[in-house]
């Protein structure tokens, strides 16, 4: 098995950040609340998901956003649509779940078929395109309330009332996000034991030369590209429900790819507990800085990107991983 | 003899840019046959769309009879074609052992992974030795074998060839061209030679083909090609 021991330990560092979760729920450690592990697992969950794609291919993708995005906007219609099925609560989630990955699964199939035929600078340039006429449609359409957004927690609260509201948008929301990662833990760990594996590592070194390995490498992009998008479906329609609306210029921030490939990079792609180092070190900076001096927070982007860059270009864990042999097989 | 790949009317090129205008090409079983030329004549991008790793816009590829014009890399490569890409374009991360199996990643190729394997130690001893090394620190001459050994692990059963003698010392060069007589000897392969050094072309192959501009402005036998010192032969082969 590769890198099982690396990912045992990253499965063991999740399940820390998940009793932290729960031990702070009574009194915070610290600065350590509920709030401040949830948030630094949003950047965890976004890295692991994002790693699929950017760091098993190699491929950027600018346009993530746009599967968080539609992700939020799945759950948000199914919570409004409920009332009118008679859906109960839980049933109104579920539905937005579903309608998440059908939603994400077809968007990554329309964009990854004709963009990933391009290699490059070239996909993602042709991904930010897609991000932003995607933002544009919505908006112009009028879809889903168009740039007005709609409500969520409103709706929500009178489908199922004020307690299970908090229930739900507290804890209910935290455990669909926690179960993303591990989803995308699971996943990045079963893809790289298996051919996929093997493929897309080939992809990622040279893809002309995987061609002619025998490897259908559309097929394999295109799988890597759903894969991270259904699970950025996920992480946005989690986070939806502790959201009071979904609108368009939140919700297609391009902000997030941003933050994506810069945990990703920080941490190191194409490892197991890079995402995990980038999003605790970038959210948890993230945090604390917009807590002590709010406003500020947005300039540890440029510091961090420039110190990657000059100090450790494969990231935290690749930069590591040269370093020692010993240390390798722990973290590759 | 019977053809096992034959090329007719083969145009393509890159974007508006036509680079081959009507190639005809035939390899016999187990034949080797050489396409020369100099630089920017059309070579790689023959074998490229030969390969399928570029679309042909005219003209028909066939493999023991059956048309692949349209058919992508990876489904060529399971009909027993494949290409030693020019520059080697190996995994440079990757390890020997690694760039091997990943040869033999289609099904096909899989099955007979042991087998390729002792095959290819037999033809690179050298490669046994490297077999935890990364492919990326390997010597030039290593390098390219590392190529053909990969490429010998999909067991095609015709090999195109792209310049492997590109950057290796003349004595690496002909320690490499050698194999191509190993090849035929053990495993009957029909290889499709590009080079741009003649010396070796000539020697190793019974049929030439000089493309020019991306056409094919010469062919025959070995023999009647190289005496026969026309004035194009002397300008783009220097015999």
């Amino acid at each position: 098995m590769m890198g099982y021991r690396a990912f045992l330990l990253t499965v063991f560092t999740l399940l820390i950040l998940v009793a932290l979760r729960f031990i702070t729920e009574a009194e915070p450690i610290g600065f350590i609340t509920p709030q401040f592990v949830t948030f630094v697992m949003f950047y965890v969950a976004l890295g692991l998901a994002f790693n699929i794609f950017i760091g098993m291919t190699g491929y950027v993708d600018f346009g993530y956003v746009a599967f968080m995005a539609l992700g939020s906007y799945a759950m948000a219609s199914a919570i409004n649509r409920a009332s009118s099925l008679s859906l109960p609560g839980y049933g109104a989630i579920i539905l937005g779940l579903v309608e998440t990955i059908v939603l994400t699964f077809i968007l990554a199939l329309i964009v990854g078929g004709i963009a990933l035929r391009l290699r490059g600078a070239y996909f993602a340039i042709a991904t930010i395109s897609v991000n932003e006429g995607l933002r544009f449609l919505v908006d112009g359409l009028d879809i889903w309330g168009g740039s007005a957004g709609i409500y969520v927690s409103g709706p929500l609260i009178r489908l199922v009332g004020h307690e299970a509201y908090s229930f739900i948008a507290l804890i209910v929301s935290d455990l669909l996000l926690y179960a993303t990662a591990f989803i995308a833990l699971i996943i990045t760990f079963v893809y790289l034991n298996s051919r996929i594996g093997y493929a897309l590592k080939a992809i990622r070194e040279d893809e002309d030369a995987a061609k002619v390995m025998g490897v259908n490498t559309t097929f394999y992009k295109v799988l890597a590209f759903s894969t991270s998008g259904i699970l950025g479906g996920l992480i946005g329609a989690s986070w939806a429900l502790k959201l009071a609306a979904v609108y368009p210029p939140e919700a297609f921030n391009i902000f997030y790819t941003v933050e994506a490939i810069v945990i990703v990079m920080l941490g190191g792609a194409g490892t197991f507990l890079g995402p995990i180092v980038g999003g605790a070190v970038y959210g948890g900076l993230k945090y604390v800085l917009s807590g002590y001096i709010p406003g500020y927070q947005l300039l540890i982007f440029a510091p961090i990107l420039i110190a990657i860059i000059v100090m450790v270009p494969q990231g935290v864990i690749g930069f590591l991983r040269e370093r020692s042999e010993r240390l390798r097989e722990f973290i590759a | 003899m019977s053809r096992v790949l034959e090329v007719k009317g083969l145009e393509s090129g890159y974007g508006k840019i036509q680079v081959l205008w009507g190639v005809n090409l035939a390899l016999p079983k187990g034949g080797v046959v050489a396409v020369l030329g100099s630089n920017g004549a059309g070579k790689t991008t023959l074998l490229k769309t030969i390969m399928g790793l570029i679309r042909p816009w005219k003209g028909s590829i066939s493999l023991y009879g059956k048309d692949v014009t349209r058919l992508p890399a990876h489904v060529k490569v399971n009909l027993g074609i494949n290409m030693v890409p020019e520059g080697r374009r190996l995994f440079p991360d990757l390890t020997v052992r690694e760039n091997l199996e990943m040869g033999a990643y289609t099904k096909r190729a899989a099955e007979k992974k042991d087998d390729s394997l002792e095959l290819v130690f037999n033809l690179f001893p050298r490669l046994k030795e490297r077999i935890n090394q990364r492919a990326g620190s390997l010597s030039g001459g290593e390098q390219q074998m590392l190529a053909v050994a990969r490429a010998l692990m999909t067991r095609p059963s015709v090999l195109l060839l792209d310049e492997p003698s590109q950057g290796l010392a003349p004595k690496v060069a002909w320690e490499l061209a050698d194999t191509v007589d190993k090849l035929r000897g053990e495993t009957g392969m029909t290889i499709l030679l590009v080079e741009q050094n003649v010396a070796i072309a000539v020697e190793k192959a019974e049929y030439l083909y000089v493309l020019e501009q991306g056409r094919i402005i010469l062919e025959g036998p070995k023999e009647e090609v190289v005496t026969k010192k026309s004035d194009v032969i002397k300008a783009y082969l220097g015999l």
